[in-house]
């Protein structure tokens, strides 16, 4: 895509943004659309680019809504004449919210609204492959106590038969004291 | 006097992260868009607030330049303020 040149040393090139309540009549959505580029073309702005995002969910109510639709505008407009497209906009009752910037030098147009559908595809698989690394890694844990578990057992076995050999031992020597306390040359 | 790093407590440290380098100079972007959420979505936390230079590694021109981007994202709603 070509960078944004303006037609004459007067004008200047501007991005508007404008986010409109999603939910609204056909009929009154357009309409609104109309009013708002309206507003531009009475002060002699030449539109260079629209790119509508459609519907899109916001990370904050604005007005009790939670989506909206976003429009991102160029044009190609006199600078002192922003200030009252700004006012009119303000003014005006179904906008959500509208930001008019100046693009830096040697910007391009890129169209967001592609870009940001595709990302959301990766993003899925994204999420997809981590989840499945985190399913290989909870097996890998779960074996790991599986053999732990196993190796405690063994090493309580081993112990087990270890102490029940002295306890053999004490009844041979309890034998053995009852054989001496019962001995009768003894004479206690 | 305190016991002698092993070798396996080292390899599993964190890296330092002053010797991070900054991703966008690699890039050599000159705007950071507003309205390009992949790219501002890794630099905020989980409260949605920016992350600090020391942690993200981004240099003081790009951080500024990432500072309006939000700004003006977090306006149109497509980034939170807080969560």
């Amino acid at each position: 895509m070509a960078t944004l040149v303006p037609t004459s040393e007067d004008t200047r090139i501007y991005e508007c943004a404008v986010l409109l309540p999603y939910g609204l009549p056909q009929r009154e959505e357009q309409e609104l659309i109309k009013r708002i580029e309206g507003m531009f073309d009475e002060v002699g702005a030449k539109q260079i680019a629209k790119d509508v995002w459609g519907r899109r969910g916001i990370s904050f109510p604005i007005k009790g809504t939670m989506e909206a639709l976003v429009i991102i505008y160029h044009f190609d407009m006199d600078p002192s004449r922003v200030k009252e497209v700004d006012q009119q906009m303000r003014i005006e009752k179904n906008l959500l919210r509208h930001l008019i910037v100046k693009p830096p030098k040697g910007y391009q147009i890129v169209k967001y609204s592609e870009l940001y559908e595709k990302w959301l595809k990766e993003r899925e698989t994204r999420e997809e492959t981590q989840s499945r690394e985190r399913e290989e890694r909870l097996k890998e844990q779960v074996a790991k106590k599986a053999k732990r578990q196993v190796e405690r057992t063994t090493v309580e076995r081993k112990k087990t038969d270890a102490e029940a050999k002295p306890a053999l031992e004490e009844t041979e020597l309890t034998e053995k004291l009852d054989k001496l306390i019962s001995d009768d040359t003894l004479g206690l | 006097m305190l016991p002698p790093r092993t070798q396996t407590a080292q390899q599993s440290r964190r890296p330092d992260p002053r010797t991070k380098k900054c991703a966008f100079c690699a890039h050599k972007t000159k705007y950071i868009d507003y309205k390009d959420y992949p790219t501002l979505k890794p630099f905020t936390d989980y409260f949605g607030n920016i992350r600090k230079r020391y942690y993200s590694g981004v240099c003081l021109k790009h951080q500024k330049m990432l500072r309006l981007a939000m700004e003006r994202a977090r306006f149109l709603g497509m980034v939170a303020y807080r969560k």
